[in-house]
């Protein structure tokens, strides 16, 4: 059959073909490949065009290239129909079964509040440092004006490793290194863990976690402790809390102060979570006491600077309302999973 | 400590509701809560203020808030000709502890029931009514805050009292009735010949007060507060002297509390007051000279401090002064041992002055220049890796039992002197114990599904460390039961061994450690079986295995229980390492799978690294993607099937290259490890 015949009859073929094509991407697939694939009747077909004789084969080859161009319009039609036909069928599958279940873990809720405590005050230019846990008596109370023997020592129940050596009791033995260490002006927040002698119960443990804040400058003043802890308390617990601010005592600050919050269950009216108070203490802070700096050597004339601690487990106890601090320590994954 | 407000307005003009005078004082640094139906406070006293264990102490607090008047208590003493000093010699053996010792007589009283409105005043503060005569010193201590002890006169031999430290040994029964054995620590008062009180903390038994006395013997002393708390601790006693005279008293305005107390005791049972105080004050005590500059005081409080409010103030907290440049010499009164320093009246002030009208200063200074940041941060990295492979992280309690430690070198745990029990005497020597206790605290309710880990550190005994304990920071974790159930299209995904080696492996990609291998453990590690995780050059990244049932049967566990510990000095080297990137192909690779059958005891580890060394550069992946023993192949033998891709970065890879390297491989292996392709 000559050429011209046979490009002739492909394409009625290749019509009839699509005429009786089953709308699936397999049949359309097989289809390409019999027509445009590598041994299909297309190419064959171009393989005939330079044994032609020579006045025909430049026809014969514009006619087989435009049967080609239509084969694969065509082909790309069928393809944008089958796919968006397929796309609406119906299914069979449930669709209701559910998804591979996947378990993630969490971190603690002590770790989330540490996390907010942090980047509240290293947006602010703290930096962030951590020290023993095990310390010396000097550390831990000496260097702090807590001499041995002084009422003050009451305040903190301790656990002693030996004669001259305690689990620390806040986390302000690390402000002594650093200040030995360091010149200043300095400014730090201290967190890490604390242990304190007292039986254990649904409001104390013996051991927690404190944030501790030391700031030393030249001309620091009382005002400006009140404006840090402040933005502080706005941005952790939200600009509609009430804080306040109350003189305390503290052997290493003077003058000192604690830091109350209007309750946040009753938004300061009073209830029995607040103990009809409509205050809840947060923290404690001062302006570091001329006898620390002498201990350390810094000059108190010259520097002045203020201090705050706050603890970890209690804030999450507002900011969550967990009400029994236990919780933190016993593992109870039904307790840890709710901390995503 | 209770005060009562009715009794305050004996002090001070009150015309505030109780709760707004709580208020007041709350806000001036003594936290108050209205009880006993609007009749009293309770009042918090730090230990900075013992003029305020007192209700003279509180009105005056309340009179320089509210800019009233004070009046002290009325003194109307009459005293008989007769002279105390005949009747009674005072000797002091010790003056650093006892600075002053100072007392009176009065003779003839009536002990009996003290008056009505005396015992309503002291039921209300707390106090049980005993007779007109313990009482009355009880009145005065609550109103003036002076501790103040009445001996039977009749009972104190010699007529004599003599203060000094007890031998070692020495006993005296104190007034309720227990016998206490004494060491030279203690101070005490004595009669002629025996004790008759530990000093400052109880009376004895042997000079108390009873119906048949009839002479009284009236004690204001100032005991040094060291002395006092020691031994006051020794004995576990805190008593309402004690806790005065360990935070210090007023060693001038003893004499008035003394007088005060002669004084009630004629009027509520009879009696005569001997004439003259014996007054016995070895060493003169004087409050320091305070520099006030009122400029530094205005600038550490933030607060522009008024000349006219710094007088008034001092004047009403009794604090004398006068003017000298840019401020006042000071002299604090004797009831006040907290104000030392320029600092301290600074306090007063601002105190004074009100905390909440100081208005905030949020004046952000700049950076510093030193260094910013949390030197934690990798740490949080790899617990928010963790997180997301399914672990949950925990905070166990780091003082443990002798049988909790045991297997982790308990031998160098650090033991507490004073542990709350022996459940919590030692530190923990690793995190595991904590975990397992975790792991059998959720078992116990029917949680079988776990994975914690935790961050923290631990601590052995460790002599050349200054405080004799080496403190190691560590992450670790423990695993079992399942990470997720089964369910309708897939088996149980089970929290063992592979598991927890995959975590591994996906840690080193976390850690862009590539050139890593799993070596065995040495002997002495916890884990049985176990694998290190190495670097390729050397050092562990990580040991992870099972627990024995040994060590998990101190926790009552009898589960399978995986475990890691991170060597965190590794994984902190390996974090620090500087990372760039590596640019992908652009060109086509090939996959293609190859079955082997070998002996069973050659590893699959053995096989893989095989694979890698000759398959070359080219080989850019190996997986093991079937393991197959039975049937179908030679007893003795097990087939591995592996999935090989290859790829060039340069060019296109051609299927005639790939033959090549796959004939090579397929040759090494038979020879070396007598593999047989399948």
């Amino acid at each position: 059959m000559p050429l011209l015949k046979q490009i002739e009859e492909a394409g009625r073929e290749f019509a009839r073909e699509v005429e009786q094509l089953d709308a699936s991407m397999e049949a359309l697939d097989s289809l390409r490949i019999r027509y445009l694939g590598r041994k299909g009747k297309i190419p064959s077909l171009f393989d005939q065009v330079p044994v032609q004789p020579k006045e025909s084969r430049s026809e014969a080859g514009m006619i087989l290239n435009n049967l080609k161009k239509e084969i694969e319009d065509r082909i790309a039609a069928l393809r944008k129909v089958t796919v968006s036909k397929s796309e609406t069928q119906p299914t069979h599958l449930d669709l209701n079964l559910p998804g591979d279940s996947v378990r993630f873990g969490t971190l603690h809720p002590v770790e989330h509040t540490m996390q907010d405590v942090k980047n509240i005050f290293t947006s602010i230019g703290f930096s962030v440092a951590y020290g023993p846990e095990i310390d010396d008596d000097y550390h831990n109370f000496e260097a702090l004006n807590i001499p041995k023997h002084h009422p003050a020592r009451d305040m903190q129940d301790t656990f002693y490793v030996s004669e001259d050596v305690v689990l620390r009791t806040h986390t302000s033995n690390t402000q002594i290194h650093i200040m030995e260490k360091e010149q200043p002006p300095l400014r730090v927040i201290v967190p890490g863990r604390v242990y304190r002698n007292e039986a254990v119960s649904v409001r104390s443990y013996c051991l927690f976690h404190q944030v501790e804040g030391l700031y030393i400058n030249r001309s620091v003043s009382f005002a400006e402790l009140k404006g840090t802890l402040e933005f502080f308390v706005g941005k952790f617990f939200g600009d509609d809390v009430k804080f306040r601010f109350r003189p305390s005592f503290f052997p290493f600050t003077e003058p000192s102060a604690e830091v109350d919050i209007s309750c946040l269950l009753c938004g300061g009216s009073g209830c029995p979570a607040c103990k009809n108070k409509g205050w809840v203490e947060i923290l404690g802070c001062g302006m570091v006491d001329p006898e620390v700096f002498r201990h350390v050597g810094y000059d108190p004339e010259e520097w002045t600077g203020y201090a705050f601690g706050m603890g970890i487990e209690k804030l999450a106890m507002l900011k969550y309302q967990i009400d029994d601090i236990r919780l933190f320590f016993n593992s109870d994954v039904r307790f840890l999973r709710q901390f995503v | 400590m209770i005060v009562s407000i009715d009794w305050l307005r004996e002090f001070v003009d009150i015309s505030l509701e109780p709760d707004k005078v709580a208020d007041l004082l709350t806000d001036a640094g003594l936290e108050s809560d209205v009880v006993i139906q609007g009749k009293a406070l309770d009042i918090e006293i730090t230990p900075n203020r013992p003029d305020c264990m007192s209700h003279l102490g509180i009105a005056r607090e309340i009179a320089v808030l509210t800019d009233r008047k004070l009046k002290y208590p009325e003194l109307i003493l009459e005293e008989s000709s007769d002279l105390a000093s005949d009747l009674i010699k005072v000797e002091i053996e010790i003056a650093e502890k006892c600075p002053r010792y100072a007392c009176r007589i009065v003779r003839n009283v009536k002990v009996g029931v003290s008056p009505s409105w005396m015992k309503d005043r002291l039921e209300i503060v707390g106090l049980r009514a005993i007779n007109n005569i313990v009482d009355v010193s009880n009145y005065v201590l609550m109103e003036m805050g002076h501790p103040l002890h009445t001996f039977d006169l009749g009972r104190i031999a010699g007529g004599k009292i003599v203060v000094r430290t007890a031998k070692k040994g020495e006993t005296l029964v104190t007034l309720e009735g227990e016998d206490r054995t004494l060491s030279e620590e203690h101070l005490l008062i004595c009669d002629a010949n025996n004790p008759v009180a530990l000093a400052g903390i109880m009376g004895g038994e042997n000079s108390e007060v009873s119906e048949a006395t009839k002479n009284v013997l009236i004690e204001s002393a100032y005991f040094d507060p060291v002395t006092v708390r020691k031994g006051a601790k020794s004995f576990g006693l805190r008593t309402e002297a004690s806790k005065r005279f360990e935070r210090g008293t007023d060693y001038e305005g003893l004499l008035r509390a003394l007088d005060r107390t002669a004084a009630l005791l004629a009027e509520t049972a009879g009696g005569e007051v001997l004439k003259g105080v014996v007054d016995v004050y070895p060493l003169q005590k004087e409050p320091p000279r305070i520099h006030f500059r009122h400029e530094n005081a205005s600038a550490i409080a933030g607060i522009d401090f008024k000349p006219e409010f710094v007088r008034k103030t001092f004047k009403g907290l009794e604090i004398s002064f006068s003017e000298s440049p840019g401020g006042y010499e000071c002299k604090a009164p004797t009831f006040r041992p907290d104000l030392l320093r320029p600092v301290d009246l600074t306090e007063e002030l601002a105190r004074v002055y009100g905390y909440n009208r100081i208005v905030p200063d949020f004046s952000y200074k700049g950076w510093l220049g030193n260094d910013v940041g949390d030197p934690l941060t990798d740490i949080t990295g790899l617990k928010r890796f963790f997180a997301g492979l399914g672990f949950n992280e925990t905070v166990t309690n780091s003082l443990l039992s002798p049988k909790q430690v045991e297997g982790f070198f308990a031998e160098k745990a650090v033991r507490l002197q004073n542990p709350l029990s022996t459940e919590m005497s030692l530190l923990r020597t690793s995190l595991f114990p904590g975990l397992f206790a975790s792991v059998a605290f959720n078992l116990r309710r029917g949680e079988h599904n776990l994975a914690f880990f935790e961050h923290g550190d631990t601590f052995v005994r460790d002599k050349s460390s200054q405080t004799g304990c080496a403190e190691r920071e560590e992450f670790g974790g423990v695993m079992c039961g399942e990470k997720s159930p089964k369910q309708w299209r897939r088996e149980p995904l089970k929290n063992d061994f592979f598991a927890l080696k995959g975590y591994l492996e996906s840690l080193s990609r976390f850690l862009r450690l590539h050139d890593y291998r799993f070596v065995p453990l040495p002997h002495d590690t916890f884990f049985s079986p176990g694998l290190a995780l190495a670097t390729g050059d050397g050092p562990s990244v990580c040991q992870f295995g099972r627990f024995p049932g040994s060590i998990l049967a101190n926790f009552d566990i009898e589960i399978d229980v995986w475990g890691f510990a991170l060597t965190l000095e590794t994984v902190r080297k390996i974090r620090s390492q500087p990372f760039r990137h590596v640019g992908a192909s652009q060109y086509p690779g090939i996959s293609r799978d190859l079955s082997f059958m070998v002996k069973s005891d050659i590893s699959a580890g053995d096989m893989e690294s095989l694979l890698r060394e000759s398959g070359t550069r080219t080989l850019r992946r190996v997986s093991i993607y079937d393991l197959y023993e039975g049937d179908q192949v030679e007893e003795g033998h097990k087939s591995l099937t592996f999935n090989l891709f290859f790829q060039k970065t340069d060019r296109t890879l051609t299927d005639e290259e790939v033959d090549g390297i796959i004939s090579k491989i397929i040759s090494k292996a038979s020879k070396d490890l007598d593999a047989k392709l399948r």
